[in-house]
């Protein structure tokens, strides 16, 4: 017996207006598997990446994540398979400036878990696992980009989610810290999330075990075939 | 919803822009500080209008003769209306039409007989001497002192009508010339006024135990139509009124003052509400990011309204503090130097810890009010766009 894909979407049609953005996707990521997915600049990756993650409901087609069908939940269920299903990581403005490192990594834990000092341990811990501990007390707006990112991924790991959504995570790094966030973002699939990054750069696109094109809203390369593989370390 | 998260947040979020958040703290002190000794001096004012016009006045109860001047036998009536019950003093009192004259200049009022050992009088002795049983001492007002050149120590000419029916006024002994010392002057309301003993005007009236009106004192002055009502059960005979009713002019000054408080009250709500509606609203839309990134992570609405709530809360509860310690201060330094101080006419701001806490409590929901519509517009922002930067 399988469990159920971490990811599943069908026929996702998302209209603004009388534009359709995200035409018919069709997407399945199992635990353990990164994806991701490239294209142009405007042809519907970030919209596809925000239905999948709840943070916008498709106008058709059926979605499943972690076998749960956010498209029937109430706003206040959805934000709990968020805060326990899903990890974010975005381009940017990732942190809130006002936190620490530390308390930026344990927000998600101390909501989810209600214990604060218990939330604090588990992003000490984390924060250390990156290479950050002597950054944990810093506030999120002196961090470099680098290490902001780095929290951030510590961040969206903290709850253990099944899925994990990044959005150009490395858009605005150099390469050395690029590659901290990738290797940071590749142990995700190691501890068996799913993994979806959003990426202009096809050197970020192969780290991922399986690369996915988006054009005009469409899916260039048919996905439901595809098998699952495992993330290249 | 988890409050600790929510109040952490809220906190994080304030310091995040101090500047902000010391102009919204600064604007519900501000409100609190100025409005509460705003409204305390207004109180002081309807108190010492209400003290002056009825404690050192005509009294809360009037009871006047049904037909003719005089009440007859009115010591034995003050004696019987002073027992009833929330009656603190009922003291008679007589008038006589008279002609006052020092320095070639002269004035016609109507002289007060007074009883000198009552506790309440019409009057308030600003200079000089209280009057004692005596039928050669009077006291003048303060304005009647001025335009007839007299102080403390001179002598007046006074002629008191003594007749009850003008077709005696030219008997010879339908008045009386009398040569008074000037014993102490009185201020505001009896300003124009002159008062002797009541057993020489009396006296002279040909009754000592006469007298215009019986004055009746009770301790709150809210419940005069009630006593009044008592009385006339007491006395059916009488005309008895209540102040209320009596003096039109004291009750819309009264009223005045009352409107001008609430008046003051809601200004102070206002100029709470306002800015920290404005500020808070401002302050969530400078947040919208940070507020995709709570979604993201999982906060809910119900997370997202309490946290932004809780900031208000957080800012009306500095604010209402701050604002309480500067309001006490200011009052304690109006009470030490009064806005008003005129002929014994002193407005000292009236505060009680009731009142205090009672605006304290108002400003601080109306901060908690003010912000709720911020708290839920940053509960239904739609994170997608925000968090895509297109808005």
């Amino acid at each position: 017996m399988t469990s159920s894909p971490a990811i599943d979407a069908r026929g996702l049609v998302r209209r603004y207006a009388d534009r359709t953005v995200i035409d018919h996707v069709s997407l399945t990521v199992s635990a353990g598997e990164s994806v991701s997915l490239m294209g142009t600049s405007g042809c519907g990756k970030t919209t596809l990446l925000h239905l999948l993650g709840t943070l916008d409901r498709p106008d058709e087609g059926q979605l499943l994540i972690a076998g749960q069908d956010p498209t029937t939940l109430g706003e206040r269920k959805r934000a709990r398979l968020r805060r326990e299903t899903l990890g974010f990581v975005f381009q940017q403005s990732n942190l809130l400036p006002s936190l620490s490192a530390l308390e930026n990594v344990a927000l998600p834990a101390w909501r989810v878990s209600g214990r604060r000092a218990e939330a604090m341990d588990r992003a000490a811990a984390l924060l250390s696992r990156f290479g950050l501990a002597a950054r944990a007390h810093a506030k999120a707006h002196i961090l470099s980009l680098g290490e902001a990112q780095r929290v951030a991924v510590a961040r969206a790991l903290i709850n253990s989610p099944r899925v994990v959504l990044a959005d150009e995570p490395s858009g605005s790094l150099d390469s050395g810290s690029t590659n901290a966030v990738l290797d940071a973002l590749t142990e995700v699939c190691r501890l068996g999330a799913a993994l979806l990054v959003v990426t202009h750069d096809p050197g970020v696109a192969a780290r991922c075990g399986r690369q996915l094109v988006m054009r005009d809203g469409r899916l260039l390369q048919s996905d439901s075939a595809s098998p699952p593989a495992r993330a290249q370390a | 919803m988890n409050l600790r998260i929510a109040l952490f947040l809220a906190r994080r979020g304030l310091r995040e822009s101090l500047f902000s958040t010391g102009l919204m703290v600064v604007a519900i002190a501000i409100g609190i500080g100025f409005q509460v000794p705003s409204t305390a001096n207004l109180q002081g004012y309807r108190a010492e209008l209400l003290a002056q016009s009825l404690d050192a006045g005509f009294g809360d109860v009037r009871v006047r003769p049904n037909k003719g001047l005089y009440l007859r036998d009115a010591d034995a009536l003050a004696s019987r209306l002073s027992r009833l019950p929330q009656v603190t003093e009922a003291t008679p009192v007589v008038g006589a039409v008279a002609q006052v004259t020092a320095n070639g200049r002269s004035s016609s009022l109507t002289l007060f007989g007074v009883e000198p050992r009552a506790r309440f009088h019409p009057y308030r002795v600003v200079s000089g001497e209280p009057l004692v049983d005596s039928n050669e001492e009077v006291l003048i007002g303060v304005s009647l002192a001025d335009r007839l050149g007299v102080a403390v120590g001179d002598r007046l000419k006074v002629r008191v009508l003594l007749s009850s029916y003008p077709r005696l006024v030219l008997d010879d002994d339908g008045y009386g010339d009398y040569s008074l010392l000037v014993r102490g002057l009185v201020g505001f309301g009896a300003s124009d006024g002159a008062f002797v003993a009541r057993s020489f005007l009396a006296g002279e009236l040909g009754d000592e135990n006469l007298a215009s009106a019986v004055l009746i004192h009770i301790p709150n002055h809210e419940n005069a139509s009630a006593v009044a009502a008592e009385v006339v059960q007491a006395v059916p005979r009488s005309v008895v009124r209540a102040w209320i009713d009596d003096s039109h002019y004291l009750q819309s000054s009264v009223r005045a003052v009352e409107t001008l408080a609430q008046a003051s009250w809601a200004m102070g709500i206002l100029a709470v509400g306002i800015p920290v509606l404005a500020l808070l609203y401002i302050s969530t839309l400078h947040r919208r990011r940070q507020i995709g990134l709570l979604t993201a992570m999982g906060f809910s609405r119900l997370d997202l309204f309490a946290t932004f709530l809780a900031q208000a809360l957080i800012l009306g509860l500095a604010g209402a503090i701050s604002g309480g310690a500067l309001a006490i201060g200011l009052v304690r330094y109006l009470i030490r130097h009064p806005v008003f101080n005129w002929q014994a006419f002193v407005i000292r701001p009236v505060l009680s810890v009731r009142d205090l806490a009672m605006t304290m409590s108002v400003v601080l929901l109306t901060a908690v009010a003010a912000g709720t519509y911020p708290a839920w517009r940053a509960a239904r922002l739609d994170p997608s766009p925000i968090l895509r930067g297109i808005e």
